[in-house]
């Protein structure tokens, strides 16, 4: 692992040391913009004004794309590398990672809990298991575009985009029931009340204010959400910033952590080391984080039995 | 002129009504708010009385199946335990309710420790299955105690802010309520650590 790290860092000076020339070439035109406005300023002479403009101008354009370019290829050159270090840290090798790929939108509209969007974009497929618990995952993009027309009949087209996380969990049993557990506000274009079941309170004043819970069945209710579960949901709402929208229908559960945006630690300014390297693998911690949360490993989703 | 005035006194009254109209609205919403939040630090009590109570007994069965390989030293520990076995859990006090989680542990410990002594005890089917419910019941109890906790906090909170405090004086909560407080060891619980 420290082998991978220092082939990673070393790279990383690399392209900083090649993006320190591309710099040092922007300042200097800079710096002669600088001096002709000096010199401007004193003579009053506006020819001079335009040159400093146009350094100015010139040296941000040159500096944003070398800083582009080259943070581009710092990160291309180990990117699936890293990302399989970090799954395999986790999973060993029993998984499936695809980042281009993602999931359909028949899998999502499952949970039904989103509207049918107008584009739909999905990368980052990622499938794996634990015990008897298998789990897909995906970053999800919807768009719903409208068509508004100005008071001189100009028709205007606009994008609503809606991005996050979508993990479905598979497990075991039938639990014959459908389960919502929806954080407030969440609802959107996107994301829709699916309106099924009654509305649950439980004794969990903080969870209660934070979510709305909605079973076919309030017994099984109970028996999924218990006190423990409560506690983590509301942990694991507080710890990533995201409206949390939790499905259980019959063998599987929808999870969207909606609005959630990835940490990317990873920048051609910043040290790449151990720690840098655990915040990118715990990106792919979350489903077995929610897989604790939500105590799937629990018997009460194998053994039919079980009360 | 005569008009006027009526008119002036009519809207007066008007806003007079609508006035004592939100405070009693107000006030009803208040005092249903803190009985509802009542029956939630209650709900969430009783779960702590159903963990507690369960621990308490996983603790006897546990003592019981260690008596076969260590009868003196177990004895010790029993007495601790028979001290509690003729009080309801469910009608003590927190600060009681505290008291006893705390003996549980020390017990539980002076259990651990004697356990170690002896591996066939370790090995044991029926020792093994109860330390496996022992720990489910330690989760219970924590989740609980923290639901509590929560709970009262809120309570206290909405208890202790002016105007609401006037209502809750009114009806009878002039105390701001017990916390089910943490062993020590277990205050430095994190669930997700990054």
């Amino acid at each position: 692992m420290d082998e991978f790290i220092n082939t990673i860092e070393s790279n990383r000076i690399f392209f900083k040391k090649k993006l320190n020339i591309v710099s040092i070439v922007s300042l200097s035109l800079l710096g002669v913009g600088l001096i002709c406005l000096i010199i401007g300023l004193i003579f009053l002479e506006s020819t001079l004004f335009i040159i400093f403009f146009l350094s100015l101008i010139l040296a941000a354009i040159i500096y944003g794309i070398g800083y582009s370019i080259y943070n581009k290829k710092y990160l291309s050159t180990f990117e699936k590398d890293l990302e399989k270090k970090a799954i395999e840290l986790n999973y060993g090798n029993d998984y499936f990672f695809n980042s281009n790929k993602g999931i359909d939108f028949g899998s999502i509209n499952e949970s039904r809990c989103v509207n049918r969007p107008d584009e739909y974009h999905s990368s980052k497929l990622f499938e794996a298991k634990r015990n008897n618990v298998s789990f897909l995952s995906s970053n999800y993009v919807f768009d719903f575009i409208h068509y508004t027309t100005d008071s001189k009949g100009n028709s205007r087209k606009e994008v609503n985009h809606y991005n996050g996380r979508f993990i479905k969990f598979t497990f075991p049993r039938n639990l014959n029931a459908f389960l919502s557990i929806m954080e407030k506000n969440s609802i959107d274009e996107m994301i829709k009340d699916p309106r099924l079941g009654e509305k649950i309170e439980f004794e969990f004043m903080e969870f209660n204010d934070k979510f709305t819970v909605k079973a076919s069945d309030p017994l099984k209710a109970n028996y999924i959400i218990t006190p423990q579960v409560q506690c983590n949901i509301v942990d694991f709402d507080n710890a990533f910033k995201s409206d949390l929208i939790v499905c259980f229908l019959d063998n599987a559960v929808y999870v969207f952590m909606h609005e959630y945006n990835a940490k990317m630690p990873l920048g051609i300014y910043k040290e790449f080391n151990k720690k840098v390297f655990d915040s990118y693998a715990n990106e792919f911690i979350i489903p077995l984080l929610l897989m604790d949360a939500l105590d799937l490993d629990s018997d009460k989703y194998v053994n039919k039995n079980l009360n | 002129m005569t008009d006027t005035w009526l008119i002036i006194l009519i809207v007066v009254i008007v806003v007079i009504l609508i006035a004592i109209i939100a405070i009693v609205a107000w006030c009803i919403s208040t005092r249903n708010t803190f009985n509802v939040m009542k029956v939630k630090v209650d709900e969430s009590a009783s779960g702590i009385d159903v963990a507690l109570t369960k621990r308490f007994d996983l603790l006897t069965k546990s003592l019981a199946a260690t008596k076969g390989y260590a009868k003196h030293e177990v004895e010790t520990l029993e007495k601790v335990v028979n001290l509690r076995s003729g009080n309801s859990i469910k009608e003590m006090s927190m600060k009681d309710k505290n008291t006893l989680t705390n003996e549980i542990s020390e017990v539980s410990k002076g259990l651990n420790i004697l356990v170690e002594q002896y591996p066939n005890l370790k090995a044991d089917a029926t020792f093994v299955e109860l330390q496996r419910q022992t720990a489910d019941c330690e989760e219970q109890l924590q989740a609980a105690r923290r639901i509590y906790n929560s709970n009262v906090s809120m309570f206290n909170q909405k208890r202790n802010v002016w105007p609401s405090s006037i209502i809750a004086n009114k009806i009878g909560f002039k105390e701001d309520l017990d916390f089910f407080e943490a062993e020590e060891s277990k205050k430095e619980d994190v669930k997700f650590d990054f």
